[in-house]
């Protein structure tokens, strides 16, 4: 219930909230919708399998461009469950940046420091330290499923792709066809949050066979760390359909510090690279899906 | 060089598969509600087709909730193809449409269009008419489960299409001129989205590659330029091609009227055509009587097969994605 509350809450104060106008990336690791959409335009330019994604007009956020509603990545492999992948440690070097920057835990809450803002609405200063509380459901694990019988599943005469010679066969249930390995896939969207001033991370996934997984299965491929901790499942904004997200409330001080890092070994923290670096911190927390988030120039 | 492995064998096509983002049947549920309601009239659909990215993944048949925009919208990494959406109101009703006869008839239809839009040269100037797609559905909406089945209709040649070669691009083309093609196509893709499926590459003498609309073959052809078919495949497979090349090599005989044709089956990695995983293809192509076709369409395939790669509709429950009821059950 809080976690609806705070939801509420949260589409009521970005209705009203101004959007951020003051570049605070380094200072605090915000952003405003300009230089969302900066560094957005820089990561599809390097990192080719995203792109910019206009949505459904009639769901459009106006602080954003038409056409650059959200980035998207899709159908992103992920042959194994993060759980297979702990066992052997994780993928390696964006985890230990990352694990160097939360060492404190992930400290302080996003700043609501405009006192503009805070005045208009003292009581979004979300409390230090803390995500939206888990669901029950979700805490359990335990998702409701009714059982449904499938239709019957017809005698279907199926003599034409037979005499289609020019189909490649495909194996039938069960077996795995040579050539496609069975693995789950995701599509991945970043979504700018206007609350939190932030990038926001959302996960669709697909199972070996192509149909949805549900929110609990997603959480599969989430590190034991966040798995509890940082995921929840929220309307999509651009489209209204439940997905599982990272929560954003923590982003901008992790970014604030791994971009302070950055610096200090000498990489300037440009605005450009903000989401290059960002999806790198990502990668920590879904270690073993693999979306595209290098670039020639190393960072 | 022929590859004699696979030489004069009747090329097999790789099926297409389909991909529904829950936001397609979101949409699909509002438009019910505000416009559609019982109507059960064919609405006219964008879907999206994707070239392979993977080397364990094909590319895919996206439809979303922005397939019911018109004009079909232009979108990076995507070619949008036009598709017909039968949803019906009842279960029964759905079933009504799965008998052998019933799907052949349906299937019939649209390859009639693609036939006539071939013969009449329409397809050459919009290629996405050569994909043109079937969806049939039911959407139960009280529990959020969808039943749906997708037909991609190839129509089938009076020979099929043999096989002369099939090697990594890099490898027949070599080096360098992979390299061109890559970059060329790489240019062609990236200015402008929705570019179609399918264009030409027109190769010069010094090895310098152009990337031109599929409707400047007669041209290119003349200018005694070597000529390759551009096609963004969603096939992941090394020898075989995508299905959606099928209606192409079928205008390719019946219009153009070449007895073989050099195919560029285009692949990605990292979002960007790659030279090891893309194709060179050649194909001897079947000769095309004189009337073939003209008093009805040919027979054309192209059912999705289920789940279980088995004759039958596929089915999802998204009850937890979308049920208010659900959705406030989450939220305690």
């Amino acid at each position: 219930m809080r976690h609806a509350i705070h939801t509420a809450f949260k589409s009521a104060a970005e209705r009203v909230l101004p959007v951020r106008s003051e570049s605070g990336f380094k200072t605090q690791g915000v952003l405003t919708p300009d230089e969302f959409v900066r560094s957005g335009d820089y990561l599809v330019r390097t990192c080719s399998t995203w792109s910019w994604e206009a949505g459904d007009p009639a769901k459009s956020k106006e602080w954003l461009p038409k056409e650059k509603q959200y980035l998207v990545t899709r159908k992103v492999p992920s042959n194994k469950r993060a759980s297979e992948l702990e066992q052997y440690g994780m993928r390696a070097e964006a985890n230990t940046m990352v694990e160097d920057a939360e060492q404190d835990g992930w400290v302080a809450p996003p700043a609501m420091q405009d006192s503009r803002e805070a005045e208009e609405i003292p009581s979004s200063q979300p409390e230090p330290g803390t995500c939206p509380p888990k669901t029950k459901e979700q805490e359990a694990g335990n998702y409701h499923e009714e059982d449904i019988p499938d239709i019957d599943d017809l005698e279907l005469e199926d003599d034409e792709a037979e005499k289609d010679e020019a189909m490649l066969p495909q194996a039938s249930a069960g077996a795995e066809h040579d050539d496609i390995m069975q693995t789950r896939t995701y599509d991945l969207m970043i979504t700018y949050d206007k609350y939190y001033q932030v990038p926001r991370f959302w996960l669709v996934g697909y199972d070996e066979k192509r149909q949805p997984l549900k929110p609990n299965q997603v959480l599969e491929d989430v590190s034991e760390e966040h798995a509890r901790k940082t995921i929840t499942v929220d309307p999509f904004p651009n489209t209204g359909v439940l997905a599982a997200s990272i929560h954003p409330c923590k982003h901008a001080s992790v970014m604030k510090k791994l971009g302070s890092m950055a610096e200090a070994s000498g990489k300037p923290f440009q605005v450009d690279s903000y989401l290059i670096l960002f999806l790198k911190f990502i990668a920590s927390v879904i270690p073993t899906i693999e979306y595209d988030y290098t670039m020639a120039a190393g960072w | 060089v022929l590859d004699s492995a696979s030489r004069h064998s009747t090329l097999q096509f790789q099926p297409l598969q389909s991909s529904i983002d829950g936001s397609f049947w979101a949409k699909l549920g509002n438009l019910k509600l505000d416009n559609l309601r019982l109507s059960e009239d064919p609405q006219q659909i964008t879907g999206f087709s994707s070239a392979a990215n993977h080397a364990d993944i094909p590319g895919s048949l996206l439809v979303d909730d922005r397939s019911f925009e018109t004009p079909a919208p232009a979108r990076q990494k995507l070619h949008g193809v036009p598709g017909e959406l039968r949803n019906v109101n009842t279960l029964e009703r759905f079933k009504a449409l799965h008998p052998l006869e019933r799907r052949r008839a349906l299937i019939q239809e649209s390859a009639d269009r693609i036939w006539r839009d071939i013969r009449s040269g329409a397809a050459e100037a919009d290629p996405a008419l050569l994909s043109r797609f079937l969806l049939i559905s039911y959407a139960d909406l009280k529990l959020f489960r969808f039943y749906y089945w997708f037909a991609f209709p190839a129509i089938k040649p009076p020979q099929p299409v043999m096989v002369r070669s099939v090697q990594p691009m890099q490898q027949a083309l070599g080096e360098d001129l992979s390299k061109g093609v890559a970059e060329s196509c790489n240019q062609w893709l990236s200015s402008g989205g929705g570019r179609p499926l399918f264009w030409l590459l027109r190769i010069a003498e010094d090895n310098s590659v152009e990337s031109v609309p599929l409707s400047s073959w007669q041209e290119a052809a003349s200018s005694g330029e070597r000529v390759v078919l551009a096609y963004a495949d969603h096939s992941n497979l090394q020898s075989n091609p995508g299905w959606l090349l099928r209606n192409t090599l079928l205008m390719s005989a019946a219009r153009w009227r070449v007895p073989d044709l050099e195919v560029a089956c285009l692949r990605l990695r990292r979002g960007l055509v790659d030279t090891a995983a893309s194709l060179l293809l050649s194909v001897s192509l079947p000769h095309i009587p004189e009337g073939w076709g003209e008093a009805e369409t040919p027979a054309a395939f192209g059912w999705e097969l289920n789940s279980r790669n088995k004759t039958g509709h596929r089915e999802v429950d998204l009850g937890e994605s979308m049920d208010p009821k659900q959705l406030a059950s989450a939220a305690v």
